[in-house]
């Protein structure tokens, strides 16, 4: 092999395939010393760690581009190359990745009790996986990854997970085997397109390809990236998933698996398919909303807690999806920096139920009540992380979804004004569903309410107060409350108003998610103790005080400084958002598209005028 | 052998064959579709030499030698079978024999 | 001095929040002298430091900035940690460090055996902190913060005793309630964020929108239907943040919470937050006739709804949080009628007196070993002579006697009020011009000042009812509380003493001048544009309403009409019953939003979910290949000929074509 890298030390490479020798040196240590290996793995994964710490440090952050790119020549016959390379984008995953890990392994101590040798070679060598995923800029050294993750994945999930494991891991490999071959297939043609000699993301780029073609290339990409994400309705494998799997195993499959559906959209789906991407972000944006309250509500009805949390990611990342779609810098960032968010706090959920699991081996709420009482620092810890997770100020949280909300709005806002055509037969249809739906909604409110209260006169009360909303909206203000419905579904069809709608919805799992969320957290925390087997429960160990410390830290300070994380990647975000912007507006939106070329042209001379 | 026309060779092997064919086809005695598998090969033999003839080379001979010699090695080993067969099941009803699915 | 003026701020700020963190930390090992002297003086300190700051903003100083660094920067957002100090956040802080840190000498006392001593003040230091963010931040994520932050300490207070099921569930309650509350304050700030170019400072925000008013009616229609919806969704947010109809349902469950943290977060602090800020956005609200008028007529509403169910509560607590609930709704009548003046100087005067309300009827629960129906009670001003006298002068405060604070503050609202009526002339221009607003609201804001008045009828009767039940008549609860009451200590009494005294003197203190600096030009002149026929004769008719309540109170509950009210309430029993019953409105909640949303959830888990897609979708594909498998399998059944016959078929067909 003729190594020919440019930079002067291969320290991506070194990173990415570090924890790949780590299983190669696993391998060879005798099965019957699970402490060595312990120590090793946690080892491996710290010194991966420290190494990536030197990518964070040596970045340069006014550069859009790749950085400590490592090239090396791999099969020539098919012009493959095994290239690397982080720009602000990855830079961040690529940190969560390597943060992850060491607090992933020294947390699976205790869970992972058989086999130990053969579960931490699979989670050395999904780690390279993850890492090469992120870095990947070859798109046959990216699928190869994106594959090299999904074995290991499995085998976690199939060898050292709960009672349904293998229904849980034939559904997982089903779902993602679905959508990668169709990727590959997807790859194959693009390599063909750009005339059968390289499978490198730059030259990719410049492929022409038609609408027609960006259409199918991109639902291809798209079906293998929206199943990951989970977007919305691909998402069921993900609940089993992580119910079955073990706590390492959910904790690396929601930190950092999920954000691979993401990171490919923003790195290969949306640049390579602008055209597509614009004609598709109405259904994917309506997809992501539909997501987030979905998952919400269907969170809240969860009676384990790890389905639970599993819901909540659903939700967390429509948030994402809904930001990457939207392509404005603010939602942008956002969304990268709530990929990142939801890798700490959704991973410090994993981890924390996992603790409760061991000692309790059970999840169901029911099972729990008063443990406040007697786990005061672990109460204290999943409560830090429970706001978080609900965004609240000051966590890191808060900044992701608020910069994601702050984006779509602009840019709803932001687009030019467009008059908007008269209702058609569509739109009409649709205001007289919504129009039945609310009277047959409060009719079967007052039916409820009926029947749920308990006190005579608060049956009367209630009951007629719904009786006479009813009337007034049929007879009193039905010609207004039509009008009104059929003017704003008409008014979906401008771009600004959709997104802005949208937005309003999404806020809205502000609300879910405290409802959800809070309510989880006081069953299973507050009240008297009501198991005995609940009493006396052993508070956190050192060793688990080690796994959580670093993440409760990183909530405050991804919290209170954001700007640290989100300086690294502005550069790198307006360079994506400038090179796709008047492509995906054209189509999403035709009537902003002046707009879209004078912001363009800004855009352009903000980058040629040197700071 | 000259005065008798080709097609008239040939249609007496097509004949023969199809006999065979539906000899193997119908009948349930593993016997009996044993012996027509060898009309039928013997059919192909016909048909083999007549057209032979007709060229005036050898070529057919030799295929139609090569054809008794597999018939000879496949009556032994065909019968073997039938045998063992029978000893298993006590029968050699074809519609006994079903063991060639999952 | 020598230190930076600026840098009080700091110090204001964030002292609390190490207090929060040292007793948070360390508060079980520290021991309660340290934590006591931690979680008092950290927040004593904000409140000299406040002074000092307020002493030289008094000096005639400018207002000013203290920067603690970049908080958020992304895209054309560009977010400050940043405080800011002038006439309004200062009066704020000095309310909530003064008051804040009376109720943080009183919980020495009234907490003092709990086990948990250090996590309440923890709690309650970060609740300062929270609050400090809210008043001071100079834009609005940092009261967002500091919003949020609020809610969860009150979520966390209120469920402090977290084993007991209801208040956990009261404190959830809280948090979710004002959650609806937030979606609508970030709905507007998103919107008014696009409005005004990614700016969030107050100052920035006031130039733009000064700019525009000065504009004559030049305001497009489509910017003024934007700013009416920006101000409607802010007010939903104040809705949760300060229990206004119909998001008010919080507030009495959270009564469940230590006495103390009710009248600190729940009736003095936090629950104003919501004046606070449109107090504070007064130069955007006053753009928009619409939001003013709403949110005066749901100030009104909720005035008079919460008094109403306050006549009827048994429970000490209960009374004095529809009280509550009442007297917010009056200041956002101030507000929304735009004498945002006199709505600020309610919520310092109802600080005083509410929190000496809760303070004293704190003691009297602690008195009573915890007992908190009023009925139970009786005669008690001869065991507890100092929590009797001042709560004697908070019920007068609040009841609107000339002289104390509340009579002030209240008559100013309700002049301001009535003064909106009959003014025409006023030269001012808005969207649609504020003479409109005036004009074409005369009538309705007369109506309002009316219902005002009716609720400050009901306000005096049923104070003077808690009062006269608890105070005087004789004792009926059990005989050993009576005998062994839990007489409040020093720590207990001084704050009520203080607190009195603020409630008397708290009047005078002349805060409609004080705020006209932060006022917008058209508020400005909507004030001193103030007059009407209503309002002249306001003042003898308000204190003819709150004698007469007193009065009523007094001859229903000590005097010849004792037998009264029981007869109404078995003559009247079916309003009784709706009135106590809070109209059942908690019901209709629960069977309109609570019960439905959890069946949709369920619904969808196992319809959608388990059905559609997993069912249909997921099982669906497998299914269709093993239908097909098995309808295949018919074939290949094992028999030689059948395969034979195949064979012979697709050689017959392949010859057929290949001919």
């Amino acid at each position: 092999m003729v190594i020919e890298h440019y930079g002067s030390f291969p320290l991506l490479t070194l990173v990415t395939l570090l924890p790949l020798v780590g299983a190669v040196v696993l391998s060879l240590i005798p099965k019957a010393q699970p402490s060595l290996i312990r120590a090793v793995a946690l080892l491996v994964t710290s010194l991966t760690f420290l190494f990536s710490l030197r990518i964070w440090s040596g970045f340069d952050d006014t550069l859009a581009g790749m950085q400590m790119v490592d090239s090396f020549a791999w099969i020539d016959t098919l012009g493959a190359r095994f290239t690397l390379g982080v720009d602000g984008i990855s830079l961040l995953l690529v940190m969560l990745t390597t943060f992850l890990s060491p607090l992933v392994v020294l947390g699976s101590f205790k869970t992972i009790e058989h086999k130990e040798r053969e579960f931490y070679i699979s989670y050395l060598v999904l780690e390279t996986g993850m890492l090469g995923a992120l870095t990947a800029l070859d798109l046959l050294a990216f699928y190869l990854f994106w594959e090299f993750m999904l074995i290991p994945m499995y085998l976690i999930i199939g060898v050292w997970g709960g009672k349904e494991r293998v229904y849980a891991t034939v559904k997982f490999f089903i779902y993602t085997m679905v959508g990668s071959l169709l990727m590959l297939v997807a790859i194959i043609y693009l390599y063909l397109q750009a005339g059968a000699t390289t499978f490198a993301l730059a030259d990719i780029l410049t492929v022409e390809l038609s609408h027609t073609q960006q259409l199918w290339l991109f639902v291809a990409f798209g079906l293998a990236f929206a199943i990951k994400v989970p977007l919305f309705p691909f998402h069921t494998w993900l609940p089993d998933a992580h119910v079955q799997a073990p706590t390492p195993g959910s904790v690396i499959l929601a930190g950092v698996l999920l954000k691979l559906g993401t990171y490919g959209l923003v790195r290969f789906a949306i640049p390579l398919f602008p055209d597509a991407a614009g004609t598709l972000a109405i259904p994917i944006i309506s997809l992501s909303v539909v997501g987030i309250v979905y998952g919400a509500l269907v969170a809240y009805a969860q009676q384990d807690v790890k389905k639970l949390v599993a819901y909540s990611s659903v939700s967390h990342l429509g948030f994402v999806m809904l930001g990457l779609m939207v392509l404005s810098q603010e939602a942008v960032e956002g969304s990268i920096l709530q990929m990142v968010n939801h890798g700490i706090s959704t991973g410090a959920l994993f981890l924390l139920v996992g603790m409760i699991y061991e000692r309790r081996h059970t999840r169901m709420i029911e099972d729990f009540g008063g443990l406040a009482k007697v786990l005061p620092v672990f109460t204290t810890m999943f409560l830090i992380v429970t706001m978080s997770s609900i965004g609240l100020p000051g966590t890191n949280g808060f900044i992701g979804e608020f910069l994601i909300l702050v984006g779509t709005f602009s840019e709803g806002l932001g687009s030019a004004i467009v008059s908007i055509p008269d209702p058609g037969p569509t739109q009409q249809i649709v205001a007289v569903a919504i129009y039945v739906l609310i009277l047959a909604a409060i009719i079967a409110l007052a039916f409820v309410a009926f029947r749920d209260i308990e006190h005579r006169v608060g049956k009367i009360v209630v009951s007629a107060f719904l009786g006479v909303v009813v009337l007034l909206l049929l007879f009193v203000w039905g010609d207004a409350t039509y009008s009104t419905i059929q003017r704003g579904v008409n008014s979906l069809r401008s771009w600004r108003n959709f997104l802005v709608f949208m937005g309003t919805v999404a806020t809205s799992g502000v609300i879910l998610g405290a409802v959800y969320m809070l309510s989880m957290f006081r069953r299973v925390m507050f009240g008297p103790v009501r198991h005995i087997k609940n009493q006396g429960l052993k508070d956190l160990s050192g060793r688990e005080w080690a796994v959580l410390l670093p993440l409760i830290v990183a909530i405050f300070v991804i919290g209170v400084f954001p700007n640290l994380f989100l300086s690294k990647m502005r550069a790198s975000v307006s360079a994506f958002i400038e090179s796709n912007y008047v492509e995906v507006t054209a189509r999403r939106a035709p009537e902003s598209l002046e707009r879209a070329k004078i912001a363009k042209q800004q855009l352009d001379e903000i980058v040629a005028t040197p700071q | 052998m000259s005065g008798i026309p080709l097609s008239w060779w040939l249609t007496l092997g097509t004949v023969l064959f199809g006999v065979g064919t539906i000899g193997v086809l119908t009948r349930r005695n593993a016997l009996v579709v044993f012996m027509s598998i060898e009309l039928m090969l013997n059919a192909v033999n016909l048909i083999l030499l007549a057209f032979a003839r007709q060229r005036g080379d050898e070529h057919g001979h030799v295929l139609a030698f090569f054809i008794i010699a597999v018939a000879a090695a496949e009556a032994a080993v065909g019968l073997a079978i039938i045998l063992s067969v029978f000893r298993h099941k006590r029968s050699v009803n074809l519609d006994d024999v079903r063991a060639l699915k999952h | 001095m020598s230190l930076q003026v600026e840098s009080l701020l700091g110090i204001i700020v964030f002292l609390p929040l190490l207090g929060a963190v040292i007793n948070g930390l360390a508060g079980k090992k520290l021991g309660k002298g340290v934590v006591t002297f931690v979680g008092c003086a950290t927040v004593g300190v904000a409140f000299v430091a406040a002074l000092f700051a307020w002493l030289h903003l008094k000096s005639g100083q400018q207002p000013f900035h203290w920067l603690a660094w970049n908080w958020i920067d992304a895209g054309s957002l560009h977010v400050n940690l940043e405080y800011y100090f002038d006439h309004l956040s200062a009066l704020m802080t000095l309310v909530v460090t003064g008051v804040g840190f009376l109720i943080h000498v009183f919980s020495v006392g009234y907490m003092g055996e709990d086990k948990s001593y250090y996590r309440y003040f923890a709690y309650l230091n970060l609740f300062m902190f929270s609050m400090l963010n809210l008043v001071l931040g100079s834009n609005m994520v940092v009261m967002f913060l500091g919003w949020e932050g609020v809610g969860l300490c009150s979520y966390l207070l209120i469920g402090f005793w977290f084993d007991d099921d209801l208040k956990a569930q009261a404190g959830q309650k809280a948090f979710i309630v004002n959650r609806i509350g937030d979606f609508g304050f970030l709905i507007g700030m998103f919107l008014l964020l696009f409005y005004a170019d990614g700016t969030v400072d107050y100052l920035q925000l006031q130039s733009l929108f000064s700019d525009q008013a000065r504009e004559v009616g030049t305001l497009p229609l489509r910017d003024s239907l934007t700013i009416t919806a920006i101000c409607l969704c802010l007010f939903v947010g104040a809705c949760g943040k300060s229990a206004q109809i119909p998001l008010y349902v919080w507030l009495p469950d959270a009564m469940a919470g230590p006495t103390p943290v009710s009248a600190l977060i729940h009736a003095a602090t936090m629950v104003t937050a919501g004046v606070y800020m449109i107090t504070r956005l007064n130069f955007l609200f006053m753009l928009s006739p619409i939001a003013m008028a709403t949110i005066a007529t749901v100030g009104a509403l909720t005035a008079i709804f919460a008094a109403t169910i306050g006549i009827v509560q048994r429970d000490i607590k209960k009374v004095l949080a529809y009280s509550t609930v009442s007297q917010l709704g009056y200041m956002f009548l101030g507000v929304g009628v735009g004498a945002f003046g006199a709505s600020v100087f309610h919520l310092m005067t109802h600080a005083f007196f509410k929190a000496l309300l809760f303070l004293g009827s704190g003691a009297v629960i602690h008195a009573m070993h915890g007992e908190q129906d009023i009925f139970k009670m009786g005669n008690l001003r001869k065991l507890l002579p100092i929590t009797h006298i001042t709560f004697l002068i908070g019920t007068i405060a609040i009841a609107g006697v000339p002289g104390f604070a509340g009579f002030f503050s209240k008559e100013a609202i309700l002049h301001g009020s009535a003064g909106l009526g009959l003014t025409t002339d006023v030269a001012l221009t808005g969207p649609w011009g504020l003479s409109e607003y005036a004009g074409v609201f005369a009538g309705w804001f007369q109506v309002l000042t009316v219902v005002g008045l009716v609720a400050a009828l009901c306000t005096a009767f049923y104070m003077f009812r808690l009062y006269f039940v608890t105070f005087w008549t004789d004792y009926r609860g059990d005989r050993h509380s009576w005998d062994h009451p839990h007489k409040p200590g020093f720590a207990m009494e001084i704050p009520l003493m203080v607190l009195a005294v603020l409630s008397i003197v708290g009047g005078y203190f002349p805060v409609s001048d004080w705020l006209a600096p932060i006022l917008s030009r058209p508020a400005q002149l909507l004030v001193e544009n103030h007059d009407s026929a209503l309002s002249h004769m306001l003042m003898p008719i308000s204190i003819t309403v709150a004698c007469i309540g007193i009065v009523a109170a007094w001859f229903l509950y000590v005097g010849p009409g004792r037998r009264l009210p029981s007869l109404f309430a078995s003559r009247l029993s079916w309003l009784h019953t709706v009135v106590f019953n809070k109209y059942f409105v908690d019901e209709l909640y629960h069977g309109m939003i609570v019960r439905p949303v959890q069946v949709v959830a369920q619904a969808l888990f196992l319809v959608v979910d388990r059905v559609v897609i997993d069912g249909i979708g997921v099982r669906g594909a497998p299914w269709v290949v093993a239908m097909t498998g098995r309808m295949i399998r018919f074939v290949q059944n094992g028999e030689v000929q059948r395969y034979a016959v195949a064979m012979v078929v697709g050689l017959a067909v392949l010859v057929y074509f290949l001919k």
